[in-house]
């Protein structure tokens, strides 16, 4: 069957248009419509097909391949079943498919070679075999040809993948409907039913295509209204959002808290030790059970230094380098950094903010990031505390909620926290967690009796005593606060498992961490007091999914890879995947044309017969065929004489009238056991030279 | 030529000749069933009702001065009423075995295929050994028997296809097919007023036929043949689309038919071209297909087609 004359042309340009790759499909139609006019083929064996269908499989690998590095599809899919909430899950989502949907688009350059082969070669469609890799593998074991039949005509399959890619590029414009439309309408009135006029096929067509479009825009309306309600459903149960605006504890949440054990960074100390906690974000304002920042911080521009990857954060020189390597998503992060970071190198990003909060952002940067980081004692990022507009109000930064009133004051009289310096109070403060507290992420369902007027976090101060690490550094804040200190609370990293014979220290998810930090009036920094009590980390590992071992090793090569992706070879490996490409497909094709090369002058045939010396294989006879063959009226591998001579006859002005009185004597030269006798070989002999000479006197024999 | 090859061919001849007057427009077909009659094989006539099958087999019996016989196959067909019966004797008080149809030189089947397996497997050993063993005695059958059995393709409802052991044992399955119109105005002609069939007596004699098939034997076969009829039986056996390919015994058959199909032709020597003439029908039914090929329209006659086709010919 094949399609009308430029059917698959229109189809392809459509893909090019609606990809982009117009100059691609431009080419690939302008290839397969000359097949129409170029008589030239290719003898296209099955093994031959195999490796053209081979050669696609190779593409599509490659072309997800390349999807996978250029669109960290990967990363997208580990964040798809990493997600803990609906709308990062969703939106993970979203970019697996727009990833696969890519992928897609390519289809019709992936399956070209295949197509093209179908177009040049002697046979009008694949067969199916070629398709069936391991049905193909187990005939080859069993020594058994591969089936030519059942065979499959790949053009029509073809046209549908084209315009299947081309829908899936659609670039939201209404003419791409109808110039679809268009074209499947062509296929379409090629096989229309004749029994019904052509106005009434018109007719049809034309309700079938408005009803189509009113149809796909109803649809999209109603998509975009379901859309709009289950966004507002879910943003109630959003848990975590994206920006660093705020931090929802787990204060008051009862249950086991469940952190996995996915690797998110690795720390690399160069010089110095290496950094026991890496700050995210900073919040000054707790209002039970979520940590903000009031008033919003504002964001101030870092500008790079040098050749742009080197970014100054505090004008001061620090002694210590340490290199962290982490993802980012879609080129944004917020950088976690040991207190103290001075100067971030090998980051080219676009544009890089620190806020009040002491955060760092990064936009535009690369998705694996892989930095060095100069850091050191002394200032720390982040404003200092925030000094009340008049003496009525309260400095953000010493104010406790009037509901934690009670406990905390309780405590802090217990403690004889009033009027004693930052470091003193500290010290009291860390001893009294570390001699009456324990670790605990696990909270009881006895929680649920918390006794009338006791707000969760004075239950965990006054009564229960145990708690996870939002508890311990909310509590110490609000006890450094009621010194009269200012201090805030922090979300960030624990940095605290080495990695076995890297000399590096993974960061795993579950070592997500919150702390305190206080002001130091006579340094003027902001100083880390981490109260959690040490067996935390002891008592999360056991959390530590079975296959954990197994995760850590893909983990571990993945961000080996990202690294050399991004950070290691330098140098355009896309091109060289395009070269790599260009050879392969080369090399195939001139082993195909070689192959046929070789085969024709092979002559062919079916059955490798040993080369016996049969009776009669010198017969003059041959002599006549030759003379024929050069007359291109050669006799077909499964012809006999006779049948040849009757069909080349019509065909030709030589005589064969005369061949065929001499065919006799060759057949009882060759097949009669008894042979020729002496004066029969002569007549033999004196036939052909006799017919080779008439022959000769009458050239251009071909009608 | 030698004077007993001579002579057969002329016997030949003259059967065919005798045959084409009843049997209009049936040259090739008559050829086939000629050339497995002397090649000692026999025939399966696979045809719609009506083409004349029950016709040629009653005049190829006629135009031999041989015994006949015609079994018509039904479900309720016993072996006994193809072997024969012993039956008890009251005046003389034994057994005496009265000898069913299948003792006989020419035996039609006819409907073959709606006969239960049990009695078609009686069959079996009397077209593959030309003996039949009834109550354990073995009996040896005429030394001139030919077995013609048609069968409707029509038709399956009650019907009991052909195992494939059972194909094995004919030498060449063919079908007679339509004429052309003319060719069936000539028959309407030929019985306007009686049937040809009537007419139609004995040509040739018993010991002709015989002599006929001794003659076949003698036709010479070059080794290089031999191996081309091997190649082309063992190609179907890797053929695509097919789960069986024919067996060696099928070589034989191509092998004697190839040899009296050249007796045919007057030669003394088998050439390409005869065998290539009888690959399909001796070859073609003894294949099972694929049930996947089978749906989707190949056949084995159309395999074997392509394998004389494709398959390099000595030349």
């Amino acid at each position: 069957m094949k399609p009308p004359s430029l059917l698959l042309a229109a189809a392809l340009l459509l893909w090019g248009w609606q990809t982009g790759l117009l100059a691609f499909a431009l080419l690939m139609a302008v290839v397969l419509e000359a097949a129409r006019w170029i008589e030239w083929r290719v003898d296209f064996s099955n093994s031959d097909f195999n490796h053209v269908v081979d050669l696609c499989s190779l593409l599509a690998a490659l072309g997800g391949f390349y999807c996978v590095l250029t669109r960290d599809a990967t990363n997208q899919v580990m964040t798809m079943f990493q997600a803990t909430n609906f709308t990062s899950r969703s939106s993970a989502m979203n970019s697996v498919s727009q990833t696969t949907f890519i992928f897609f688009q390519w289809f019709p350059m992936i399956l070209f070679p295949a197509v093209a082969a179908q177009f040049y070669s002697t046979r009008d469609a694949v067969p199916r075999s070629c398709f069936l890799f391991f049905a193909r593998r187990r005939l080859a074991r069993e020594g058994r040809p591969q089936p030519d039949r059942p065979a499959i005509n790949l053009t029509y399959p073809y046209f549908a993948v084209v315009l299947f890619s081309a829908c899936l590029a659609n670039q939201r414009n209404n003419w791409f409907y109808f110039v679809l439309c268009a074209v499947i309408s062509g296929t379409l009135w090629v096989n229309r039913p004749r029994r019904f006029s052509t106005v009434i096929w018109v007719a049809t067509l034309i309700l079938v295509v408005k009803a189509g479009f009113y149809g796909h825009r109803g649809l999209s309306e109603f998509q975009t209204v379901l859309e709009n309600k289950v966004a507002n459903w879910v943003s109630n149960w959003a848990r975590r959002s994206g920006d660093r605006n705020d931090a929802t504890t787990a204060i008051g949440r009862i249950g086991q808290l469940k952190l996995s054990g996915a690797i998110v960074m690795h720390v690399e100390p160069e010089v110095g030790p290496v950094p026991s906690l890496l700050r995210d974000t900073m919040f000054n304002r707790f209002d039970s059970p979520r940590w903000s920042n009031s008033p919003r911080p504002t964001e101030a521009q870092i500008l790079p230094v040098g050749d742009g990857t080197s970014w100054p954060v505090l004008l001061r020189t620090a002694t210590n380098f340490v290199r962290l390597s982490s993802f980012a998503t879609r080129g944004q992060s917020v950088l976690a950094l040991p207190p103290g970071a001075t100067l971030i190198e090998n980051l080219a990003a676009g544009e890089m903010f620190t806020s009040q909060a002491g955060t760092l952002r990064v936009t535009q940067a690369p998705d694996f990031l892989y930095l060095r980081v100069q850091h050191g004692r002394g200032p720390t990022s982040g404003a200092p505390p925030h000094k009340p507009a008049s003496d009525k109000t309260i400095s953000t930064d010493l104010a406790i909620p009037l509901r934690e009133h009670d406990a905390v004051g309780k405590i802090a009289d217990e403690l004889g926290l009033a009027g004693q310096s930052g470091p003193v109070a500290a010290q009291v403060i860390d001893r009294f967690f570390a001699e009456n507290f324990k670790y605990g992420s696990f909270l009881p369902n006895s929680l649920r009796q918390i006794p009338q007027g006791l707000t969760p976090l004075g239950f965990f101060l006054l009564k229960n005593r145990r708690g996870h690490c939002e508890y311990f550094a909310t509590a110490t804040v609000m006890l450094m606060r009621q010194a009269g200190i200012p201090a805030r609370y922090v979300y960030g990293w624990s940095v605290q498992e080495p990695e076995r014979g890297t000399g590096r220290f993974v960061v795993r998810e579950r070592h997500a961490h919150a702390w305190c930090v206080y002001w130091n009036e006579q340094t003027r920094t902001w100083v880390d007091l981490d109260t959690t009590s040490p067996d935390w980390v002891a008592n999360e590992r056991q959390n530590a999914s079975f296959w954990e071992p197994l995760t850590d090793r893909w983990s571990r090569a993945w961000f080996g890879f990202s690294k050399w992706r991004w950070h290691g070879a330098t140098g355009e490996w896309q091109n060289y995947l395009l070269l790599a490409l260009v050879g392969l497909i080369g090399l195939l094709a001139w082993r195909i044309l070689a192959r046929q090369r070789r085969r024709r002058r092979k002559g062919n045939g079916l059955s490798e017969a040993p080369p016996t010396a049969w009776a009669g294989l010198d017969s003059e006879f041959y002599r006549l065929e030759n003379r024929l063959q050069k007359m291109g009226l050669e006799r077909r591998p499964g012809e006999t004489c006779g049948d040849w001579l009757e069909r080349i006859e019509p065909l030709t002005a030589a005589p064969i009238p005369a061949i065929r009185e001499l065919l006799p004597l060759h057949y009882r030269l060759r097949f009669d056991p008894h042979g020729l006798t002496g004066p029969e070989r002569g007549a033999l002999q004196a036939g052909v030279a006799k017919w080779l000479e008439t022959a000769r006197l009458e050239p251009g024999q071909r009608n | 030529m030698t004077e007993s090859l001579a002579t057969a061919q002329k016997t030949f001849r003259t059967i065919a000749a005798n045959i084409e007057t009843v049997m209009h427009g049936q040259g090739a077909a008559v050829r086939k069933l000629l050339t497995a009659f002397a090649s000692g094989g026999h025939v399966l006539l696979e045809d719609y009702p009506g083409t004349g099958k029950t016709t040629l087999a009653k005049t190829l019996a006629r135009s031999i001065n041989a015994s006949f016989k015609r079994v018509q196959f039904t479900p309720d067909l016993l072996p006994s009423d193809i072997l024969g019966v012993s039956i008890f004797n009251q005046r003389d008080q034994s057994f005496e075995f009265r000898s069913g149809p299948i003792f006989t030189n020419i035996l039609l089947a006819d409907e073959i295929n709606r006969a239960s397996p049990r009695t078609q497997s009686a069959l079996l050993e009397a077209m593959g050994e030309g003996q039949v063993s009834v109550e354990g005695d073995r009996r040896d059958l005429e030394s001139l028997f030919f077995v013609i059995a048609t069968q409707n393709p029509v038709e399956f409802r009650g019907t009991y296809p052909l195992p494939e052991a059972q194909m094995d044992r004919f030498a060449l399955q063919f079908s007679l097919g339509y004429v052309s119109a003319a060719e069936e105005v000539a028959v309407l002609s030929a019985q306007e007023k009686s049937h040809p069939l009537d007419r139609a007596g004995a040509v040739v004699s018993k010991d002709d036929v015989l002599a006929l098939k001794r003659a076949v034997t003698e036709v010479r076969i070059s080794d290089e043949l031999k191996r081309y009829i091997v190649d082309l039986v063992s190609a179907t056996r890797t053929a695509s689309g097919v789960s069986l390919g024919a067996s060696p015994r099928a070589s034989l058959s191509l092998m004697k038919v190839a040899q009296a199909s050249a007796l045919f032709d007057g030669s003394e020597f088998v050439t390409p071209e005869h065998v290539q003439q009888m690959a399909v029908p001796v070859i073609a039914h003894r294949m099972v297909m694929d049930p996947q090929a089978r749906f989707s329209g190949v056949t084995a006659r159309g395999v074997v087609e392509e394998l004389v086709k494709k398959l390099k010919v000595p030349a």
